[in-house]
């Protein structure tokens, strides 16, 4: 089994979660009384981004919203599966997801992108251009 | 080291300390039976791959227990650090007075990563979730979702029509749908609470 330890966690702030809402301290945020669950995600760099994939079973693209106000990421989705039957083992419940994160002004908010695949969201989180590392072209004169 | 642990996990490990002795008994004796019975029959399956297996139930049984006794419930489940956490999805068991329907959580694998068998009391899940790409040395900020092969097999509470069985998979929720066998059905009992 592979996973990926929480030692990789950067200690930089490009992104990360407000105040109030780590989710090792309480998992369940409770919002005009349904039950939100945050979903587990993976945050990391690629070459001119952040890229962030959510694991979110059961979540359409139509259930799903994701918007950045005030540098606050929040990724929101409505429960949508119900079964008529009776409930005789569970090990999740059928509520819906909820999370937040800060983002710095590093990221280019007008840019980000979503795709949404097999109940996985995946954010692209450009950086904004100011804070791209800049490459300077050397010319080398050959005479 | 017992302070670093949960109560809980301390229980859980030290059930699992108990367990692989236990194991490796039942092992010895069977294989000291399967001597035997070599000596007359045909060859039989070799003694190490009915030990790995063996040890590899022991090992799936005490996950199960951590899962059931400690992190009895979904909120709980996502607090486990990844390391503690399988890949396994979980499930949900809903019955009708006709079915009993199984939902599996599995987000991000594509419906030809996994496999889904039936017996008549039995269903059983298997799969690989794969990491999207190969790089290595990625930094990563948050580390969260869990990869890897998994096997359930999750016990039915009445026997099913196999025959007639039949799952969907949508965004990343797998819902399978068993009949009840006929037999299951003239089986049940109305208890009338006077």
């Amino acid at each position: 089994m592979k996973t990926m330890q929480g030692e990789n966690v950067m200690p930089e702030k490009t992104i990360s979660a407000p105040d109030g809402q780590q989710t090792n301290g309480d998992p369940e945020i409770t919002r005009a009384q349904e039950r939100h669950i945050p979903p587990p995600v993976d945050i990391y760099e690629a070459p001119g981004e952040l890229v962030l994939m959510a694991d979110l079973p059961g979540v359409s693209r139509e259930n799903l919203e994701v918007h950045v106000d005030d540098g606050t990421l929040t990724i929101q989705a409505k429960a949508e599966h119900t079964v008529p039957g009776e409930p005789i083992y569970r090990e999740f419940e059928l509520s819906g997801f909820f999370r937040q994160f800060e983002l710095s002004d590093e990221i280019d908010t007008e840019k980000i992108k979503a795709e949404m695949k097999h109940g996985v969201l995946m954010l692209h989180l450009p950086m904004a251009e100011k804070a791209k590392p800049r490459q300077v072209e050397v010319k080398v004169s050959s005479d | 080291m017992a302070e670093l642990l949960p109560h809980n996990l301390k229980h859980a490990l030290t059930r699992l300390r108990e367990d692989v002795p236990v194991t490796f008994d039942r092992w010895l004796r069977r294989s000291a039976v399967d001597i035997d019975k070599e000596r007359e029959g045909p060859p039989r399956r070799g003694a190490l791959a009915q030990l790995r297996e063996n040890i590899h139930d022991a090992l799936n049984r005490w996950l199960q227990r951590l899962k059931r006794r400690s992190f009895d419930s979904e909120d709980n489940r996502r607090r486990l650090p990844a390391f503690f956490r399988d890949g396994d999805p979980s499930i949900r068991l809903e019955e009708t007075e006709d079915e009993i329907v199984v939902l599996a959580e599995m987000p991000g694998l594509d419906p030809g990563d996994f496999k889904v068998e039936a017996t008549d009391d039995r269903l059983i899940l298997r799969g690989q979730k794969e990491v999207e790409s190969e790089e290595r040395d990625r930094r990563y900020y948050y580390a969260e979702r869990v990869f890897g092969a998994f096997t359930r097999s999750i016990p039915l509470p009445c026997q099913v029509d196999v025959s007639r069985a039949s799952a969907t998979y949508r965004n990343g929720l797998l819902r399978i749908v068993l009949p009840k066998a006929e037999q299951a059905k003239a089986n049940r009992v109305r208890v009338r609470v006077a």
